[in-house]
């Protein structure tokens, strides 16, 4: 039998923080009056329903076997009849032998009913489990008597017998937090990285040594630090377009185990270096690496026939991609195994680009096994070494300092010279299996991903106009088109580029270049369009007809997260009309260019008359891929501007 | 909303078929070569062989069996290499299953086992908690075709349908499908065709009737969008006059017979307490008439209670007790509607738990074919000459008003007598109505202020109560993006009315510049702030099956625009008069110079919901028409 004793507090540091302005959390059954009779969210008033507060205090328990103890309480408010689906509680957990379990689970509603307040208490035969499957399970309550005004609260306490499965605290929520406070209390000799994703002040930032020993056998002695980090007022989270992740913008704070300190030797698990050495020994990653495939020999005698090393890539990558399918799982380990996989030709990703990894090997290309994270899956931070920050495992091949290939074979539409886009803006952990070097870069593409359309247009003066367009669509835009045109076929893709207008006919498209990699994806449209809007007197055509550019995105007026495009983008739009005999231009639209203050994004419009052909030429250029929220102001009102522009119309005159 | 998902589930997921060994279907069905290329045509997959049984043991008690190989052509059908069996702790247990998945030569490629399969709990989306489970697995296909054999057998201890057989799904061919059903002559199995003339073949074995369909070379049919499904599928339905239910006998032979089955499960939780049922009569002594009392106690229960949906066992058959619902102030559709009906007993106006399909545009119940295609309840106040029903589910919806979610279709009423199945009242194009009006003023300098008012009734004003549960900013792209605004430099919402089953939204917009374009002493305009109608459908050779809207309606606006001091009219845009079978579209212009205004009037009616096939490219060529006519522009220059 073990016994703790707790002795002296030792020192504890507070850390500079924004004062705190609002109600501090409460003893569960005690409630403000205040908060009864709370009409909105003072600093979000169209909330349905508010979080007061959410408090956790973690700790670990050193009995027989080592747990972690969260005890949780959670107050919210319902304003509104929409809010009262927050009134019902869901809780998962892992329940294979009792890894995690919920226990001494409270909840009641408190309502004030006639100036009195009044306490429903939840019944627990209306507390409900769920087994989700083999290893999840959940318990499912509906809080009782819930009105516009209620405040229901809940508490629990959640427990798991592992030494490192600290849970992640999310301070953020989908609806607005007014407080949210986690006190964790972590004996010194386990080390924990923290991830931080946060760029909002605590109100509470601090931190206290006590010293405890541990009796048994052996006795020993060590410290324990509890932190306590609190947030208020935290904005709910929407889900915005071109937003990374949700995982990378709620607000959170996750510990990852990397390192225990026993008895003076300090075992370590936490550095770059050591995933290394973990990753090389490791059956599922490093053992796999190597992994002859059968046949192979075949496809390398076939690579090393290719002029040079870009073509030796190509054709691995290619061949690779056409003979593996993904099982669409992500993993940054094999799962079958790479072998296994090759065999029946379908595998993670991860097993699929290692069997790249090792065909480019066998052709002395220097290629490097490299983890990263997609998009989905949220940003790697390199100051945190921890492997659950990846899904994904690719091959890296840097070049010189301003070419690499990053490669990816488990999508069949990526190409071998494009950085797969969902790798964008993040890190890729790589190493060197020869050497055990390693690194981190930043996987960036700073090339701007061009998109043109050129259309030769004659405008009859029956009000149609019929023509041709030449949209060429490079990189991730080649991807993207080839993708929604092999998946969904030409009719779909046809339908695509219309939009849902049926005054646009699209009498052919034929594509160039579908299956070579290194040229522009062409799709030469003839087209005619009805000038619908045309009277007696006037004929109007706009000029943004099979651009895709006619609803600006952001028309939001607010903005929480950055804007994360991934990579630049560089649009042309350029046409020239011919304006039908006995008609002339009312006016031209004229001239012009926006650009951000910071000169990140810029777009022109150039229109000229040269005979009967007006010209006209648009540019659009974003010369970064994050635009961030504080910007959005300025962000918004150039789009609106830009899209204003590319609606505008040109009017011609009968004379 | 959810009552038995469990029979929905095999109804709709699962075509459910026998065991016949493997050696007993030909080989060359499992080779992708010895496919018909006329069955190739238009089809992402083929069904090559299909086996369909249910064995009836008794009433409530039957076994599903499903053997089916398809031919998987390319990656649009996918979803055939996933094998997804529902099933619940109590009623359907699943004694067999197995999926196989062969090359183009038929060779087996890979087995999947029990011990293979995904084990997990259901979820609908809507409740929070249910019985319902599944066994999956997926096979990831790495060249096609592939072939898929699977293979499931299900006992069902209780049922209200037997199930049906789906002959046929969207864009697959079928080789050959057969379905089986063996019923001991004294279960009373009967069936229905539903869009199909498929007959059986009819024997007599061992005090069993045995029935067999069968179809051969089915070419694949490419859906239609637009029309829900149940006017399309070919099925068959199966029932039998003897059923049970978690141990409940019962008697579907008639609609009658079966309302008594339900009077029967629901009649030991339909009372409030004395004591409760006292305080309601109190609550509404001061009231004079049974209506008035009526529409106070649903208002009541609106303003209460929540619809939360809990279906564990026969509770998602059995409504929770009325006085359970009285305290936690929660219940599903059928708790709800229950309690409802607690609640006028107390006041003594009978009324009746309404057993219904709900679901836009959804099947009615086939009046000569007893059975439960239900999933939804709701109550039916029989005043004398006035039949009222009332949605207890929801939390706005006015007094007497079901909406489309529940119109146009029967529901089986539960009376003292029995099941009595009624017509639910037919949409009308008044009951959903959108009217508003605009006012615009320009300034010279093209830059404009507009107020918005727009009154909605039926399924309008629940759409603009579903849409102030959003965040304001949310609320306001709605509206730009729904109605085409053009968009502002400032958006205000103000205060908004619902009353009297009108919702009113006020909108106030301001613009830089509202012209689209400006030239020299003119600027040009769309004449208006937002489209009334939007919709254009695509051009098609020939429409096969009737087109479904949500609701028949009445729009209409009026917008007033005063132009700039020192402008007049250049070009009013003429005035268009469009019509088709069932609808019309009015706009007009005029210019009042004395006030510099131009007044314009647009209406836009859509009679009925259902557009006949025949009538589609008329409708077509009439939305192009609006479209056209929604795009003509104001000019107005500067006075000389």
């Amino acid at each position: 039998m073990k016994k703790i004793f707790f002795s002296c507090c030792l020192s504890a540091i507070t850390f500079i923080v924004h004062a705190q302005t609002v109600p501090l959390p409460q003893p569960f059954g005690k409630v403000d009056m205040a908060d009864l009779q709370l009409k909105s969210c003072d600093f979000e008033p169209d909330a349905n329903a508010e979080i007061l507060f959410d408090k956790a205090e973690v700790h670990y328990e050193l009995n027989s076997d080592v747990q972690i103890i969260e005890n949780r309480h959670k107050r919210l408010k319902i304003f509104n009849e929409a809010g009262k689906s927050y009134a019902n509680v869901r809780i998962e957990y892992f329940h294979t032998q009792h890894f995690e379990e919920v226990l001494d689970l409270k909840a009641q509603t408190i309502n004030l009913t006639n100036g009195k307040t009044e306490i429903t208490k939840l019944d627990k035969k209306s507390i409900y489990v769920e087994q989700i499957d083999k290893f999840r399970s959940a318990i499912v309550f509906a809080f009782p008597n819930v009105q516009p005004g209620s405040v229901v609260e809940y508490q629990y306490k959640w427990k798991t017998l592992s030494l490192s499965n600290f849970p992640t605290w999310y301070f953020q929520d989908l609806i607005p937090v007014r407080y949210s406070q986690l006190t964790t209390s972590i004996p010194d000799n386990l080390d924990f990285k923290r991830q931080s994703r946060n760029r909002q002040p605590y109100v509470i930032n601090t931190t206290v040594k006590k010293n405890e020993t541990l009796e048994g056998t052996n006795t020993f002695t060590f410290n324990v630090i509890t932190e306590t980090k609190a947030l208020e007022k935290v904005h709910s989270l929407p889900n915005e377009p071109y937003m990374s992740s949700l995982y990378d913008n709620l607000k959170s704070i996750s510990f990852t185990l990397s390192g225990i300190s026993e008895l003076g030797s300090k075992y370590e698990i936490g550095t770059w270096k050591k995933i290394v050495k973990y990753l090389s020994a490791n059956n599922n990653f490093g053992a796999q690496l190597n992994k002859k495939l059968p046949d192979e020999q075949l496809i390398i005698a076939k690579a090393n026939q290719q002029k040079n090393q870009d073509e030796r890539i190509a054709y691995l990558f290619n061949h690779i991609k056409t003979a593996m399918k993904s099982n669409a799982l992500d993993y940054w380990d094999t799962n079958d195994g790479v072998v296994k996989a090759w065999e029946k030709k379908t595998g993670n990703a991860t097993e699929i680009n290692m069997m790249l990894f090792h065909l480019l090997k066998q052709v002395n290309i220097p290629a490097y096994p490299m983890l990263v994270s997609t998009r989905k899956h949220g940003k790697v931070n390199p100051y945190n070494p921890v492997l659950n920050q990846f899904n994904r495992t690719v091959v890296y091949i840097p070049v010189d300092s301003s070419k690499c290939y990053v490669l990816d074979a488990s999508n069949k539409f990526n190409l071998y010279n494009e950085i797969p886009d969902n790798t964008l803006n993040s890190f890729g952990f790589y190493y060197d299996t020869d050497k055990e070097d390693h690194d981190l870069v930043f996987i960036q593409n700073e090339q701007p991903v061009r998109q043109a359309c050129f259309v030769n247009a004659e405008i009859k003066p029956d009000g149609k106009m019929v023509g041709t367009a030449q949209l060429s669509s490079f990189g991730y835009n080649k991807i993207n088109r080839t993708t929604k045109y092999k998946t969904d076929g030409e009719n779909k893709f046809i339908e695509y580029l219309k939009g849902k207008d049926n005054s646009l006919t699209i009498t052919s498209v034929k594509f160039e270049n579908t299956d070579t990699d290194t040229l522009p994806l062409v799709q030469n449209v003839n087209f005619s369009l009805d000038l619908t809007n045309s009277d007696d007197k006037y004929l109007y055509f706009k000029v943004n007809a099979l651009t895709s550019l006619e609803e600006n995105p952001f028309v939001k007026e607010n903005r929480f997260t950055d804007i994360d495009y991934g990579y630049r983008d560089n649009y042309t739009i350029s046409g020239m009309y011919k304006i039908p005999a006995g008609y002339k231009p009312e006016s031209l639209p004229q001239n012009a260019s926006l650009t951000m203050p910071d000169g990140s994004m810029s777009f022109k419009r150039i229109v000229s008359l040269s005979d009967d052909n007006i010209i006209i030429r648009f540019t659009i250029d974003h010369l970064k891929t994050i635009y961030f929220k504080e910007d959005y102001p300025e962000f918004r009102e150039f789009n609106k501007k830009m899209y204003e522009m590319l609606n505008e119309p040109i009017a011609l005159k009968k004379s | 909303m959810t009552r038995k998902n469990v029979l929905m589930c095999f109804i709709l997921l699962l075509a459910v078929c026998d065991f016949v060994n493997a050696q007993d279907i030909p080989a060359d069905l499992y080779k992708a070569s010895t496919l018909p290329d006329s069955l190739k045509q238009d089809a992402n997959s083929v069904v090559r062989y299909a086996m369909e049984e249910y064995v009836v043991k008794g009433p409530g008690r039957a076994v599903n069996k499903m053997h089916t190989v398809t031919t998987i052509l390319n990656e649009k059908d996918d979803n055939e290499a996933v094998i997804q069996v529902p099933y619940d702790k109590k009623f359907n247990s699943i004694s067999r299953i197995e999926m196989i998945a062969y090359d183009a030569d038929g060779k087996l490629i890979k087995k999947y086992k029990r011990s293979d399969m995904y084990d997990g709990a259901a979820t609908d989306g809507i409740s929070i908690v249910t019985d319902n489970r599944f066994l999956a697995a997926r096979h990831t296909i790495t060249s096609y075709p592939v072939t898929i054999e699977i293979t499931v057998e299900v006992n069902m201890n209780s049922y209200l349908d037997l199930g049906a057989w789906y002959i046929q799904k969207p864009d697959q061919a079928v080789q050959n499908s057969v379905c089986k059903v063996t019923a001991p002559s004294t279960v009373g199995f009967r069936y229905l065709n539903k869009n199909t003339k498929v007959q059986p073949v009819k024997t007599n074995a061992d005090g069993n009737e045995v029935y067999t369909w069968s179809v051969k070379n089915l070419k694949a049919i490419k859906p239609e969008e637009d029309v829900p499904a149940w006017k399309v599928s070919q099925r068959i339905f199966f029932n039998t006059n003897n059923f049970e239910f978690d141990g409940r006998p019962g008697d579907i032979s008639s609609w009658q017979n079966y309302g008594k089955w339900y009077q029967t499960l629901n009649a030991d939780v339909n009372s409030l307490s004395p004591q409760r049922a006292e305080e309601i009569r109190q609550m509404t002594a001061n009231l004079k008439t049974d209506k008035e009392k009526a529409k106070f106690l649903y208002e009541y229960l609106q303003q209460n209670m929540r619809y939360v949906s809990i279906q564990l066992g026969i509770g998602g058959l059995k409504p929770f007790p009325a006085m359970f619902v009285d305290q936690k102030k929660y219940g599903d559709c059928k708790a709800l509607s229950n309690y409802m009906g607690a609640l006028l007993k107390a006041v003594n106006i009978p009324s009746y738990y309404a057993i219904i399909y709900g679901g836009e545009n959804g099947e009615p119940a086939e009046p000569s074919f007893p059975s439960d295609p239900f999933n939804h309840i709701v109550l039916c106040v029989p005043f004398k000459g006035d039949t009222t029903w009332l949605e207890c589910t929801s939390n706005t919806q006015p007094f007497g008003k079901l909406g489309n979610f529940t119109e146009n279709r029967n529901a089986l009423l539960i009376t003292e007598n029995g099941g009595v199945l009624v017509n639910t009242p037919k949409s009308k194009a008044e009951d959903n109505q959108f009217k508003s009006e605009v006012h615009v003023k320009l300034s010279a300098d093209g830059s404009a202020k507009a107020e918005v008012k727009i009154m909605g009734t039926g399924e309008y004003r629940s759409d603009y109560i579903g849409v102030t549960a959003m965040k304001t900013d949310d609320q306001k792209e709605f509206f730009q993006r729904v109605m085409n605004i053009k968009q502002p430099s400032a958006f205000e919402f103000k205060a908004t009315d619902d009353k009297d089953g009108t919702k009113e939204l006020n909108i106030e917009l301001e613009y830089d510049k509202l012209y689209d374009i400006a030239s020299g002493n003119k600027q040009f305009y769309r004449p208006r702030i937002f489209d009334i109608w939007r919709y254009t459908c695509p051009v098609l050779e020939k429409r096969r099956s009737d087109y479904y809207f949500s609701i028949p309606m009445q729009k209409v606006c009026n917008t007033v625009i005063d132009l700039p001091e020192g402008f007049e009219v250049e070009t009013l845009p003429a005035n268009q008069s469009l019509k088709f079978t069932y609808g019309n579209y009015d706009v007009t212009y005029s210019y009042d110079a004395a006030k510099n205004q131009v007044n314009s009037v647009t209406k836009f009616n859509l009679n009925s919901h259902i557009i006949p096939a025949a009538k589609y490219t008329e409708m077509q060529q009439y939305m192009d028409a609006i479209a056209k006519a929604q795009n003509k522009k104001l000019v107005i220059k500067r006075k000389a």
